[in-house]
């Protein structure tokens, strides 16, 4: 306790928020140490300020702690909540980190065989997105399936969510790709095609269920791998000129049907 | 007003039916669902908590019909929904996974979001363990968890799937206190094996047998069912369906009167076990 206190009119000034804030921080400095003066200065309080200075002195207290990948998520631009909701789908994305990882080992193992094998890593590469999308929505994969089934939140922006974390790995599949194939061209050959099973893999999962849509997917692919090596005689028959502007149609397609999704559901928020 | 309209609603897995043209209208209450395992009642559930469609039938849920997917979202928003089985996101706290979910409820509004949070909490008894990480919760602490997000946003339509499964008796006590003052104003469907949950807070109980409605009533009246064929006597009588000794003793047989039997009031489980064991059940000695 202190042998002087505070003026009452200093006081009233201070907590109806008059005072500068070096005067402030001295009278709340002494407030800090002096019964007296904080009993004085409650009269002069406003009780609505008061609560709310102790809501965020709970919230502040509360708020969960960001893990350095959401962090770094939020720094690119991405919402704090949509943020947290990519960062949240760890499993998703230890599972999807695995799978890049393997194609990845894959593609650099293959890097001293022939082309034949090139060729079959370009045919193989596109359902890596697929198996992405897999493995960020399928019950096996995601312990909350159900919860978050029966949640309102647009479950393609949830699921284009969950693959953001993996994108870095993505890359380095494209880069391991670029290893084994003889031009960078050819390299990329397969994005276009892998975006565009993705795309159409999520837009069928609404009517057939993630798996079914996915394994169809992944059959038809193949068999149109086939299919087109075997009428045509050419290893990347499939990867054709026009097998890529129609595959760009589709991602282009499920990009505008992403955004307006996401309008709607901002305007019915 | 009619929260839950079902109308000869099927669900087939492969070639096995789960449910078989079930039709149902439910409003404000607690709607309890009972039945042994494999009768349907999680997929019935799934169904009403949009996570699963119908093989055939309608189903309209707070007046819409969720064939329509922006009528299904609008249902999502007003849906609160314990899944009989559900895991955590690995390493989060109580409060980030109910935060996880605030914003899978479309609560964008980070102070909202967490106000929401600590007031779910709050109702379950878990604010002093916000903090603490889920894998270091306790069966029953993790069980109110997962009630706790059914909670966020102060749902119209409630479906939980034995959401009283590890829970102590106080917390099953106050689960059924909250339960109860929500279903004042909204519907909540709770499915169940506990026949002493379905007596204390459901005033209404739907026995589900083989995917089909074997009842629909007052618990009183499933009760009354078994009026005239629950005995008590010293001896098992060989004609009895059911028989199980009683904790002062006595051996309770459902079914046929056994010798030197006294006639005793009947209660929801004697009604339950005649209906369900009337199709298929084998005699047998249950041990209490």
């Amino acid at each position: 306790m202190t042998p002087w206190h505070t003026d009452d009119g200093i006081l009233a000034a201070y907590a109806e928020g008059r005072l500068d804030r070096a005067r402030s921080a001295s009278v709340e400095q002494h407030l800090t140490g002096c019964a007296r003066c904080r009993a004085a200065v409650l009269p002069y309080a406003d009780p609505a300020v008061l609560n709310r200075a102790w809501a965020d002195t709970v919230d502040t207290l509360d708020r969960p702690r960001v893990p350095l990948f959401e962090r770094m998520l939020t720094w690119l631009g991405l919402p704090a909540s949509s943020a947290r909701l990519a960062a949240g789908a760890s499993a998703a994305r230890r599972a999807w980190v695995f799978g890049c990882a393997v194609v990845a080992v894959y593609a650099v193992l293959a890097r001293d065989l022939d082309g034949r094998t090139a060729t079959w890593f370009l045919s193989v590469a596109p359902l890596v997105p697929l198996t992405g999308v897999a493995v960020a929505y399928g019950p096996g994969s995601f312990p909350m399936h159900d919860v978050v089934a029966a949640a309102p939140y647009s479950v393609l922006k949830l699921v284009l969510l969950r693959c953001l974390p993996v994108l870095p790995m993505t890359g380095l599949v494209l880069l391991a790709g670029s290893l084994i194939v003889p031009d960078s061209v050819t390299a990329v050959l397969w994005l276009l095609p892998g975006l565009a099973l993705a795309a159409l893999s999520l837009a069928a999962e609404r009517y057939i269920g993630a798996g079914w849509s996915i394994a169809t997917l992944a059959l038809l692919w193949m068999g149109f791998v086939t299919g087109s090596r075997w009428s045509t005689g050419s290893p990347l028959a499939a990867f054709a000129p026009t097998v890529q502007v129609l595959s760009f149609l589709i991602v282009l397609t499920a990009a505008v049907a992403a955004a307006l999704t996401t309008r709607r559901a901002r305007r019915l928020l | 007003m009619t929260d839950i309209r079902l109308t000869g609603v099927s669900k087939n897995y492969g070639r096995h039916r789960v449910l078989d043209a079930v039709t149902l209208q439910a409003g404000p209450g607690v709607l309890g669902m009972l039945g042994p395992n494999g009768a349907g009642k999680t997929t019935l559930l799934r169904i009403l908590a949009t996570v699963a469609g119908p093989s055939a039938g309608r189903v309209e849920l707070l007046g819409r019909d969720i064939a329509d997917p922006a009528l299904r979202t609008e249902v999502r928003r007003k849906l609160g929904y314990v899944p009989q089985e559900t895991g955590f996101p690995s390493g989060f706290t109580a409060f980030e996974y109910l935060d996880y979910v605030g914003i899978l409820k479309e609560m964008p509004d980070r102070r909202a979001r967490h106000d929401e949070v600590r007031r779910v909490l709050d109702v379950v008894g878990l604010s002093p363990m916000a903090r603490r990480r889920i894998r270091r919760l306790s069966g029953g602490m993790k069980q109110r968890l997962v009630i706790a997000q059914a909670l966020l946003g102060d749902p119209r339509l409630l479906v939980l799937d034995e959401p009283t499964v590890g829970l102590d008796p106080e917390q099953r006590l106050r689960f059924r206190d909250t339960v109860s003052a929500m279903a004042e104003n909204r519907c909540v469907v709770v499915s169940t094996h506990q026949t002493e949950d379905i007596v204390a807070f459901c005033p209404r109980v739907v026995v589900l047998h083989e995917g089909r409605a074997l009842f629909d009533g007052p618990p009183r009246e499933l009760a009354a069912t078994a009026a005239g064929r629950v005995w008590e006597g010293a001896t098992r009588d060989a004609g009895a369906r059911l028989a199980w000794r009683t904790g002062d003793g006595a051996l309770r047989q459902v079914g046929e009167p056994p010798a030197g039997a006294q006639l005793v009031e009947p209660s929801l489980e004697d009604g339950y076990l005649l209906l369900v064991g009337r199709a298929d059940l084998p005699v047998e000695e249950v041990a209490a």
